[in-house]
């Protein structure tokens, strides 16, 4: 199951770049994997860094047009969403067990 | 005949030196065997302490966060290397059946239970999702169960330990199996995820201090493979794994290793931390 930053990434993709749901998910999904994050767990401060640095890649080898542009949209869609700082993962665990 | 009774004196004397020569090294495998076990016994003492507090410190973690992952760790490392491990391995020692077997008893009961806990907690982090993994760790935990009950049974039953050991021969197989599969999941688990927050670390999005404890876990997982690679041998070749000098050594040794990697990963001292902190940073500055 995918997580809320990731649906809120996919969405904007299908309605901003007109790519469809397979598509925009493994143009994020190979984003998230250069990342080393999981479509389960990321946050909506991790998914902003990877749209900021990783996913114009992934969206200039669609051939998306103005992907500056879409960026800047799905930024703004992750700042509505807020942090979702519930999500449990490895790293949230290892990080807890020695604090 | 004076020349006969010389030569039967030469011969007792060589006899005697052979003797002589052959108690020497006896005496000498005999020295060598007492500083292995005294190894060992520290060896086991360390990884028990460290196991004990490990433990004892993950449960009052959980007790705070009420995280499970933390509840199951710390069970994982009290009741199965803290206690049951060395009531066995002590246990196995005893002369005195009645004292022997319910240690032996209460040592595999918490051993049973330790490791279940363990495969629970690999699933409940690494792949709460996934149904092949929560199958993996009830599979292995009735065969972990199995694996008491024979043991118990044999240990109440046969007080001859050859009848014993040949009663039990398929648990223990069954048990290192178990073991096998348990430790280099964990060793997978953690090195995958150790090579995931590296890429992280690269964006700024992980902390080095805990992508480290995940190369540390992953690490956790080779040494324990390593020894259990001892006991197999052993067992394959016919062997005690209770009482083979061998496997005690390697089993102590490599816990020893282990009890290392715990402390680092769950109780690490300041110093150790601001090491990995400064060599995470240094590749930076260097950049800069």
């Amino acid at each position: 199951m995918a997580s809320a930053a990731f649906e809120a990434v996919q969405s904007e993709l299908e309605r901003s770049a007109s790519m469809d749901r397979w598509t925009a998910q493994g143009a994020i999904r190979l984003a998230l994997m250069d990342a080393g994050l999981e479509s389960s767990s990321v946050t909506s401060a991790q998914m902003k860094v990877v749209v900021d640095r990783l996913l114009p890649k992934q969206l200039q080898s669609q051939k998306v047009s103005d992907v500056p542009g879409v960026c800047e949209k799905i930024q703004r869609a992750l700042m509505l969403l807020g942090d979702d700082a519930g999500a449990e993962s490895p790293e949230r665990v290892f990080q807890r067990m020695a604090s | 005949m004076i020349g006969r009774e010389i030569e039967d004196s030469d011969r007792s004397n060589d006899a005697l030196a052979i003797a002589s020569g052959a108690l020497k090294r006896r005496a000498g495998i005999t020295d060598f065997q007492r500083i292995m076990v005294a190894i060992s016994a520290l060896c086991l003492l360390a990884y028990s302490v460290g196991s004990v507090a490990v433990g004892i410190r993950l449960l009052l973690r959980a007790r705070v966060t009420r995280g499970v992952p933390e509840l199951l760790a710390g069970l994982t490392y009290l009741c199965a290397p803290g206690i049951g491990y060395p009531l066995q391995v002590v246990g196995a020692q005893l002369p005195m059946r009645a004292v022997a077997v319910p240690m032996n008893v209460a040592g595999e009961c918490l051993i049973v239970f330790g490791l279940s806990c363990f495969l629970f907690f690999t699933v409940t982090v690494f792949r709460p999702s996934a149904r092949w993994a929560k199958w993996s760790a009830w599979l292995g935990t009735l065969a972990l169960l199995y694996v008491g009950i024979v043991i118990n049974y044999a240990a109440i039953t046969y007080s001859n330990p050859a009848e014993s050991q040949a009663h039990v021969r398929p648990a223990v197989a069954t048990v290192l199996t178990v073991l096998a599969l348990a430790w280099g999941w964990t060793a997978l688990e953690g090195l995958r995820y150790y090579r995931m927050m590296k890429k992280r670390m690269a964006l700024g999005l992980a902390d080095p201090v805990v992508t480290n404890r995940f190369l540390l876990w992953g690490l956790n997982g080779l040494t324990s493979m390593g020894w259990l690679s001892v006991s197999v041998l052993v067992f394959l070749a016919g062997g005690n794994l209770a009482t083979s000098p061998l496997v005690v050594s390697a089993t102590s040794g490599g816990g020893f290793a282990n009890t290392i990697f715990l402390l680092l990963i769950f109780m690490p001292p300041a110093a150790y931390t601001r090491w990995i902190e400064r060599s995470a940073r240094a590749p930076q500055l260097a950049t800069v």
